[in-house]
């Protein structure tokens, strides 16, 4: 890592004016940020490193008039042991327990799962190897070269593939990304190169909604570990049903994606629909429509439809 | 003699450093002098062939902190010239880690770049870009036997097939300790703590390096991370150079990333091997080429690759032709096992591409074929120790329920819309050899109980603790009654040779059981003047730390009193016994020079999901001869962690390059995966230990740690099984599966 | 003492309230000169005492990790750190306080430095081990106030205050605690690189759920990497390690 210097913020406000001088990268359970200081993988390295950990009232899950209200600081274990958030919002509870491990899971906050760099293997490459689209430079070197778990849906010129958990079934759910400056929804939050954060802008909270009763909820998730590994496809869906069919349904990929994917065609597909496997085949397929492969990844259209399929049919 | 042993073979003997290991104080070579040293870190090449031009160092210096810099003018064995990313170019010692590696970043290196080729039939290609090792391309032959007339054994075919199989997957060497190293020089005299499989051959290697005598070197090593084969001398040399300039301790830690940027890869390989066979099974003749991908190590051990064939297998007609590549990527060079896990997986598609044709059963035409032990090496015409490679295979297929469920290619499919698949694999693996060159000192107390003098690395699976067991049985002492003492400490130990090719167990051993044989007699001639009336030796024996005689053994005196009264017993040795059989062994008499060979076998079941292209491991079973097990546990530890090893050569094991500019895409243990605990099907891995005895190990003992990881060639034929369709280019992951199926 | 009780339960406490409650404990053994940490750079010092032989025994002193002056007391020591090196008095940038298996730590850390790198370089122990330095094998595990982490990805500077296990602190009373011996049994290791972290999550486990199922042990250890291949011992030690 370079040689930067450190500042504990006081306040939400510190932070944003220190981040928003420049030069300054916000630290939050830190196991993100080290590993692109360690590496040195962005073209320049921050003079201050401020540490948001000391701020009060960011460490918080709490339900307010049904409204789910989780702290930016909140730790992915705290979510994935809350009985508030395994009750009615299950598919994220789901989705926080199966962050890596143990242990990034108890130094790991939901705003950096959600606001974390990329795990492009070219984006990754250590002294900024390869300059690449995402950073500012001219071309995604992962579409002429291995591309094996790169985006089949949304790349745009960068085909880097997405790696948050808890993203995904936070967009199924409809949830709201509060910062110091605005309230935004989750489905807008993200862009093909990042997500649209100021510069003196942080999350300070996530809202979501509560799900109508009887919602079902589910979150599937592949990878080639079971532990450790980015997801390399995975899938929410939140469906409220009407009698044995359902009614109205949400379906967000994500892993091999570039962005958090609403498959509204799938959606479509499902709405008004039993649950079952002929009807999860014809939804799952319209789900992976428009899928644009690379030379090397295509099976992942072929394991996103499977995942899908399972995770609908497990619904019932 | 087996049910007279009391210390071999019996569970529950703890391992020697077993209390260091859970407190977290055996030292690997950065656990020692904290606070006190400087810190290393090396700068690597970012092209995949280049020429140094300049080094700016000036920058680095300059940091609060760093004490010195070197490059290829200060450390012996670096050249100008590159040959891959993360060819070593500089390297800085500081006073922390974090500033060591800050100050890589300072150093100004021009570079004129070269042409470069990464993939390796690319640069077998005529016009091909010289990798730069060789003047006149990238290719050279390895091996070349020939043996009988393939010709006329084609000739006299009934069936022939040709089968193409690889590239296989590299894998880095990469295990969690390894690549540390602690120097200082103290006057003129180097020292050096060193995370070694060879302690004596790194003193050796750093004498050499540094123009030393070598009574003015000392390495010391005691905990020695994984040893799997990746080499570190050059690497090593760093700290040293560093240490020599700055006049301090040096650390040298590698990280994960440095190991994957500058250690050992173990090579890709692929093959054209065909097959020549009567109608009955009968194999009449064997055409088989490979090529061994060795990065920028021009002679990495592939030469071997034939083995597997060339050795178990009965061909009076045969061509074995290794052909080396070498590309501008990470030297090869070995990693457990070596040739056998790709060699074997090459093999066995040829083996089962023959059966298939034949309509013979895969496990029936590899046993028509296999050797007996009454048959001798087909090419040097000399003997096995023994030879269970058909009880082995049994063993397997039965522990698999293969007889009752084997059935035709993509022909089962499960109530739950898998395939179903099996294989039955086996052969004569080449490590666990015995061989004599060892040296070993052991010591008794006046209080009767004895030090080994191990100059020699404690791999993972407590080698120095089956040395203690050697030594107690011989001796006739309890097992707690022997300790390892310290070890691997050159200055004061007898070069106990390299832990390498699963021959530490059985080589050092032997060493060690003549050492304990020479202190035995010593004993026993004294012992015997201590009895009333006097003995002769021959008439005595010990166990459980007593000497007693053979005709009456309640009249007994111990050790503790021998010792006592004869302080000082001393038993050494330079080498082992010569390479001959020490019993009869089938139609083999004593005395019959003979080579040893472990026989290996597997048998497998999976279940294919061809919706998901997910593979999982039902059953899979290990059987492995490798004789007399020595340490119970350490043994059966091996055993285990060989599974571990082949499922993850299977299922995970891919080190990948980018192709165009030879960096390396996964130089991590988040990309380059190890299982973890999830990952891991605990109830359907069974290993194996068969204890046939051989006939030149001490004891019956060959090695372990190979020979029970040779086989994930297993899994690619009961993949094959399963849904008809090989793969090829393992690890088979699920985006193969699915291109095979043509879902990709 | 109800402070320092304190000081253990809750945690997290702010360096200001640790200097005036509890009593300042010396890191590492009693050294002959100060001479020795020098040797490794500046800003960087930890508090030690110095125990100097003199004619009829020995005399101990308390150095400041800042001006080395030396005090015959801690509390002397105490007074001099406030009055001399106290918030706007300068100089504490960096300072952090760290209680490692019950002992207490004053260390002046450079914000780079790894919790990890601080534990073995600085506290003088190097039992945690730290292989990939990147946490993606977990041998790095500590327990920080009553969570398992990867002390690789923790900047000590954002430590202070912490309460800290490492396997250093595992014996009980000098001796082995029921889960090492547990670990000795059953071979719970092979080449040791890994062996301390999972002896951590092991102490995290079994602290919460003294008879946990062979899966649930499973699942805790499943931020850990066992290259050598001894994945099923390591997770039998543990499920034999409560008793």
């Amino acid at each position: 890592m370079n040689i930067f210097k450190h500042v504990n913020a006081a306040t939400v406000a510190e932070a944003a004016s220190l981040k928003g001088a420049g030069k300054a990268t916000l630290m939050a359970g830190g196991t993100d940020l080290l590993t692109t200081l360690i590496d040195y993988i962005n073209p320049t390295q921050p003079e201050t490193v401020v540490n948001l950990k000391n701020i009060p009232n960011l460490d918080y899950i709490k339900e307010e008039s049904g409204v789910l209200k989780i702290g930016a600081l909140t730790r992915l274990t705290d979510i994935n042991e809350s009985s508030v958030v395994k009750g009615k919002w299950s598919c994220l509870a789901e989705a926080a327990g199966r962050v890596a491990t143990p242990q990034i899971r108890n130094m790991g906050t939901i705003a950096g799962n959600l606001c974390q760099e990329s795990r492009c293997w070219y984006y990754r490459a250590a002294n900024n190897y390869f300059h690449c689209l995402r950073k500012g430079g001219v071309i995604c070197q992962a579409v002429p070269g291995n591309n094996t778990y790169h985006a089949i849906l949304g790349g745009q010129g960068c085909f880097s593939p997405f790696p948050s958990d808890t993203a995904i079934p936070l967009t199924a759910l409809g949830a709201t990304i509060v910062t110091n400056k605005k309230s935004i929804p989750i489905a807008d939050f993200y862009t093909a190169l990042g997500n649209n954060l100021g510069a003196d802008e942080l999350v300070t909270e996530i809202q979501v909604p509560a799900p109508a009763s009887g919602t079902k909820q589910i979150y599937s998730r592949y990878a080639l570990r079971k532990s450790f590994d980015f997801p390399v496809s995975c899938v929410a869906i939140v469906a409220t049903m009407s009698g044995s069919n359902v009614n109205d349904c949400k379906i967000v990929l994500g892993g091999c994606v570039t962005r958090p994917w609403r498959v509204t065609g799938a959606e479509n597909a499902l709405k008004g629909k039993a649950i079952n496997e002929t009807n999860a085949e014809a939804v799952a397929t319209e789900a992976v429509k428009g899928a644009v492969p690379l030379p090397y990844n295509k099976w992942l259209i072929q394991l996103t439809k499977t995942l899908v399929k399972r995770a609908i049919v497990s619904l019932a | 003699m087996a049910d007279e042993l009391t210390v071999i073979g019996k569970p529950g003997n703890i391992d020697q450093q077993a209390v260091e290991c859970v407190t977290g104080t055996i030292e690997f070579p950065n656990d020692l002098f904290m606070g006190q040293k400087l810190h290393a870190k090396i700068l690597g090449c970012p092209h995949a062939h280049a020429k140094v031009v300049s080094i700016d160092a000036s920058k680095a210096l300059e940091l609060d902190g760093v004490e010195a810099v070197v490059t290829h003018e200060d450390v012996p064995g670096w050249s100008e010239v590159k040959f891959h990313v993360g060819d070593a170019v500089a390297a800085v010692a500081a006073k922390d880690e974090n500033t060591a590696a800050h100050a890589l970043t300072l150093i100004k290196v021009t570079y004129e770049t070269r042409a470069h080729v990464v993939d390796p039939d690319e640069a077998m290609e005529p016009g091909a870009p010289l990798v730069g090792l060789f003047p006149d391309g990238n290719t050279t032959l390895r091996t070349d036997i020939v043996r009988g007339d393939v010709e006329a054994g084609f000739a006299q075919a009934d069936v022939t097939i040709e089968d193409e199989s690889g590239w296989t997957n590299r894998w880095q060497n990469a295990p969690m300790g390894g690549g540390n190293t602690t120097a200082w020089w103290q006057d003129d005299i180097l020292h050096a703590w060193v995370d070694t499989q060879n302690p004596h051959g790194e003193h050796s290697g750093f004498a050499g390096f540094f123009a030393l005598p070598h009574n003015k070197v000392r390495v010391f090593t005691h905990a020695a991370g994984g040893g799997f084969g990746g080499g570190r001398a050059a690497v090593q040399a760093v700290a040293a150079a560093l240490a020599k300039k700055t006049g301090k301790i040096v650390s040298l830690h590698t990280d994960k990333r440095d190991n994957f940027f500058r250690g050992v890869t173990h090579f890709a390989c692929k093959s054209k091997i065909k097959l020549g066979a009567k109608s009955d099974g009968t194999l009449t003749a064997i055409d088989a080429q490979f090529w061994g991908d060795g990065g920028t190590n021009p002679s990495p051990p592939y030469n071997a690759l034939p083995d597997c064939l060339q050795i178990g297998f009965r061909c009076p007609n045969a061509n074995f032709k290794v052909t080396g590549v070498i590309t501008n990527a990470p030297p090869s060079g070995y990693y457990r096992c070596v040739q056998h896990p790709p060699g074997a997986f090459l093999m066995n598609t040829a083996l089962d591409a023959m059966a298939e044709k034949l309509g013979m059963d895969p496990l029936d035409f590899r046993l028509k074929n296999i050797l007996t032990i009454a048959e001798p090496d087909q090419d040097s015409g000399v003997a096995f120790s023994f030879n269970t490679l058909r009880e082995c295979l049994l063993d397997s297929a039965a522990a698999i329920g293969y007889a009752s469920n084997k059935h035709a290619p993509g022909a089962r499919t499960l109530d739950d819309g898998r395939k179903h698949g099996m294989a039955v694999t086996g052969h004569l693996d080449g490590h666990g050899g015995y061989g004599s060159g060892r040296g070993a000192i052991i010591t008794l107390r006046p209080d009767g109980t004895c030090f080994i003098n191990a100059g020699i690395a404690r791999s993972s699976c407590g080698t120095n603790t089956a040395h203690c067991h050697f030594v107690a049985e011989t001796l006739g002492l309890k097992y707690d009654d022997v300790k390892t003492g310290d070890w691997g400490a050159t200055a004061v130990t007898a070069d106990g040779g390299m832990q390498a090719g699963s021959t530490n167990t059985n080589q050092a051993g032997a060493a060690f059981t003549i050492a304990a044989r020479d202190a035995r007699e010593q004993l026993f001639k004294a012992a015997a003047k201590m009895f009333d009336p006097q003995v002769n030796p021959e008439d005595l024996d010990a166990r459980d730390s007593k000497i007693f005689l053979k005709s009456n053994p309640s009249k007994s005196i111990t050790h503790k009193e021998v010792c006592a009264r004869n302080q000082r017993i001393i038993g050494r040795a330079s080498a082992g016994w010569n390479p001959v059989l020490q019993f009869d062994v089938g139609p083999w008499k004593a005395g019959t020079p003979a080579n040893q060979r472990v026989p290996c076998a597997a048998g497998a079941e999976v279940a294919v999901d061809t919706e998901s292209g997910e593979v999982e491991v039902l059953k899979w079973t290990a059987v492995t001869d490798i004789g007399r097990v020595i340490y119970y546990d350490g043994a059966h530890a091996q055993a285990w962690a060989g599974l571990y090893h082949m499922f993850w050569q299977a299922f995970f094991a891919e080190h990948i390059y980018d192709r165009e500019t030879g960096i390396s895409l996964n130089p991590n243990f988040l990309n380059h995966r190890w299982p973890a605990s999830l990952d891991i099907p605990y109830d359907a891995l069974q290993e194996v230990l068969r204890e046939g005895v051989s006939g030149l190990g001490p004891y019956g003992a060959t090695g372990a740690g190979e020979p029970v990881a040779s086989q994930y060639s297993v899994i690619a034929c009961a993949i094959y099984n399963a849904i008809g369709v090989w793969i090829k280019e393992p690890p088979f992951t699920p985006w193969k599966i699915l291109k095979a199926l043509g879902k990709a | 003492m109800p402070e320092e009780e304190k000081v253990i339960q809750d945690g997290q406490i702010s360096r200001r309230q640790f200097i005036k409650n509890a009593g300042i404990v010396v890191g590492g053994t009693a050294v002959g000169s100060t001479i020795l940490l020098s040797g490794c750079g500046n800003g960087e010092t930890v508090t030690k005492t110095i125990t100097t032989t003199v004619a009829g025994g020995t005399v101990t002193k308390y150095a400041c990790p800042y001006d080395s002056q030396e005090f015959d007391t801690l509390a002397a020591l105490k007074t001099h750190l406030e009055s001399q090196h106290g918030e706007g008095g300068g100089g504490l940038e960096g300072l952090i306080t760290l209680n490692v298996n019950g002992t207490n730590y004053i260390l002046k850390v450079e914000p780079q430095w790894t919790l990890a790198y601080t534990l073995r370089e600085k506290c003088l122990l190097p039992g945690t081990k730290v292989p990939c330095w990147r946490g993606e094998c977990g041998a790095c595990t500590v327990i920080m106030n009553g969570r398992t982490v990867y002390s690789c990805l923790v900047l000590a500077i954002e430590a202070d205050g912490a309460v800290i296990r490492t396997v250093e602190g595992l014996k009980v009373n000098g001796e082995l605690s029921a889960l090492q011996r547990s670990f000795i049994k059953n071979r719970g290791f092979q080449c040791g690189m890994c062996t301390p972290g999972f002896l951590m999550t092991g102490v995290a486990l079994l602290e919460k759920n003294p008879n946990p199922l062979l899966e649930e042990v499973a699942e805790a250890v499943s931020g850990h990497i066992c290259a050598c291949g001894n994945m099923n011992r390591n997770i039998q030690s543990i499920y034999e390690g409560g008793s």
